[in-house]
């Protein structure tokens, strides 16, 4: 056997490098952001015992249980929005005709604000008994055009010189998109989805209390989620159950933005052109 | 295409003329050159003159609008800036190309190695673009271009954003390649001396024309001292500021 078939190449190696941030991010990496989560949960557990009346084991768990609901209710949508934004945004950045005619496309059915179809999208969804499927769809509305403009911009900034040495290299269709347009429009849509999600979070409270939306509707129309819990403990005056629950509500997106938007901002670091 | 090609050519451009859609911007018109197997040709000429469109056509990025070319499929290119890949290590980038054309990883792992060799870079292959210095990042980039075994290599400006130190070494490094590959190289550059000091032939343009072609056959290595590189130097820079 000849000697270089005995070494092991080093394909699917993963990234060990740490690249350069300023004293500022890693400042807020190290102290403030865990400082953040550490006051939140602090606030949280005050916020239990603030109300002794209340069974806290019980409320805890039903909160907690209402954001993840409302957590997996935006993953999905984040999900579909993903998927279709990609092939979005690569279509209105495959020629200048295309760009031309879908750019104000989208600018315009952007700025149409999603919660005026959602009587509409209710209706439409009603018809094939589904709430769920109509909070997920307009979460996905909302989080969509984020999305599909942080991409477009991101496409727009790939040097010509990367393009021209994924062309020459061989790199033609499905692993032209695979190994140059995706991994440069990493830092983009990262930035998008951040976004979308914040979207998301203000959309939650609207997209679950369905029961607005519905002639002579009720609660009992209503998604279970933190949306929902927050609008209905505060429309029946439950003060207890609706601290509890704007706190676990921000405790929860104070961990999810440290573990993982944090993490992945500075992975998206090394996709960057100089 | 009749005339043109004769056994040795491996590039021809006859009467070739590019017009850059919708502004109709001329960037080529009536160009005629033939590059020999295992030539090395180096196209001056000041910015805009139409060079890089030049090496657009070979490497088959752009299309002529007029005129006749033959040039071969099997050409890889060094860019300016590196074009390396960030998300790439040294090794992956070098493995980029030979990785579409070679479907056993052991064989492009024989071959990245040995381009790694080349370009002496076996500390720096598992660095990152932004870990390497300008110099070790066109090294990276010129292995990744031989790693396709290409007929062509072209290469656009590669040194000019180096220190003088460093051009020297590499301007070394790619003589050394081309008299061991005997591979045919088109060079674009802004620097006449240094296409002296490299090239067979020079092609000297101006305006989207070519203004003059000049034969060298002084010995290499060619230094500035030796004798007639001056002149040759001079001889150049009257042309190209007629």
């Amino acid at each position: 056997m000849p000697t270089f078939k005995e070494k092991q190449p080093k394909f699917h190696k993963h990234f060990s490098v740490t690249y350069p941030i300023s004293t500022g991010q890693k400042l807020y990496s190290i102290f403030v952001t865990p400082m953040l989560v550490v006051i939140l949960i602090v606030l949280a557990i005050k916020a239990f015992s603030l109300f002794p009346g209340v069974p806290q084991s019980i409320v805890y768990a039903s909160v907690v249980r209402a954001f993840f609901y409302t957590f997996f209710r935006l993953l999905i949508a984040y999900v579909f929005a993903v998927i279709i934004a990609i092939p979005l945004a690569l279509l209105a950045d495959s020629s200048p005709i295309a760009e031309k005619f879908l750019l104000p496309a989208f600018d315009i059915i952007e700025s149409v604000p999603v919660l005026a179809f959602f009587p509409l999208i209710i209706a439409i969804f009603i018809k094939y008994g589904s709430f769920e499927l109509a909070a997920i769809f307009i979460l996905f509305l909302a989080m969509l055009w984020n999305i599909v403009f942080s991409l477009i911009g991101g496409l727009k900034v790939i040097p010509s010189d990367i393009k021209a040495a994924a062309k020459i290299f061989g790199l033609k269709r499905f692993s032209y998109f695979w190994k140059m347009t995706l991994p440069s429009s990493v830092p983009y849509l990262v930035t998008g989805s951040l976004l979308a999600w914040a979207q998301g979070w203000n959309l939650i409270i609207v997209a679950e209390v369905l029961h607005t939306y519905i002639p002579g509707g009720n609660p009992s129309s209503d998604l279970f989620g933190i949306g929902s819990m927050l609008v209905n403990s505060a429309a029946s005056s439950e003060q207890s159950l609706f601290i509890v629950a704007i706190v676990t509500m921000v405790v929860g997106i104070g961990i999810f933005n440290f573990f993982v938007w944090q993490k992945l901002l500075h992975y998206a670091e090394r996709f960057k052109f100089e | 295409m009749q005339n043109a090609s004769s056994l040795n050519n491996i590039i021809v451009f006859e009467k070739v003329g590019k017009i850059y859609e919708p502004q109709g911007d001329v960037a080529l018109k009536n160009i005629n050159f033939k590059v020999e197997k295992g030539e090395f040709v180096c196209v001056i000429g000041p910015s805009g003159c139409g060079k890089s469109t030049i090496l657009k056509i070979i490497s088959g990025l752009e299309k002529e609008s007029s005129g006749d070319t033959i040039i071969p499929k099997n050409i890889s290119m060094v860019f300016q800036n590196g074009a390396l890949f960030p998300w790439l290590t040294a090794y992956e980038n070098i493995a980029l190309g030979a990785r579409v054309k070679q479907q056993d990883k052991y064989e492009v792992d024989f071959i990245c190695q040995k381009y790694i060799k080349m370009m002496k870079l076996p500390e720096f292959s598992d660095k990152y673009p932004r870990e390497l210095s300008g110099g070790q990042r066109q090294r990276v980039g010129i292995a990744r271009a031989l790693a396709v075994d290409p007929d062509v290599l072209l290469l656009d400006e590669p040194f000019s954003a180096l220190d003088a130190k460093i051009t020297e070494e590499l301007h070394q490094d790619v003589l050394d390649i081309w008299q061991q590959t005997k591979k045919t190289i088109v060079m674009v550059s802004h620097s006449i001396e240094e296409a002296a000091a490299l090239a067979d032939k020079i092609i000297l343009m101006k305006t989207g024309s070519i203004q003059k072609e000049f034969k060298i056959n002084l010995p290499r290595p060619r230094h500035e001292q030796a004798s007639g590189f001056q002149e040759l130097v001079n001889q150049i820079r009257r042309e190209f500021f007629k």
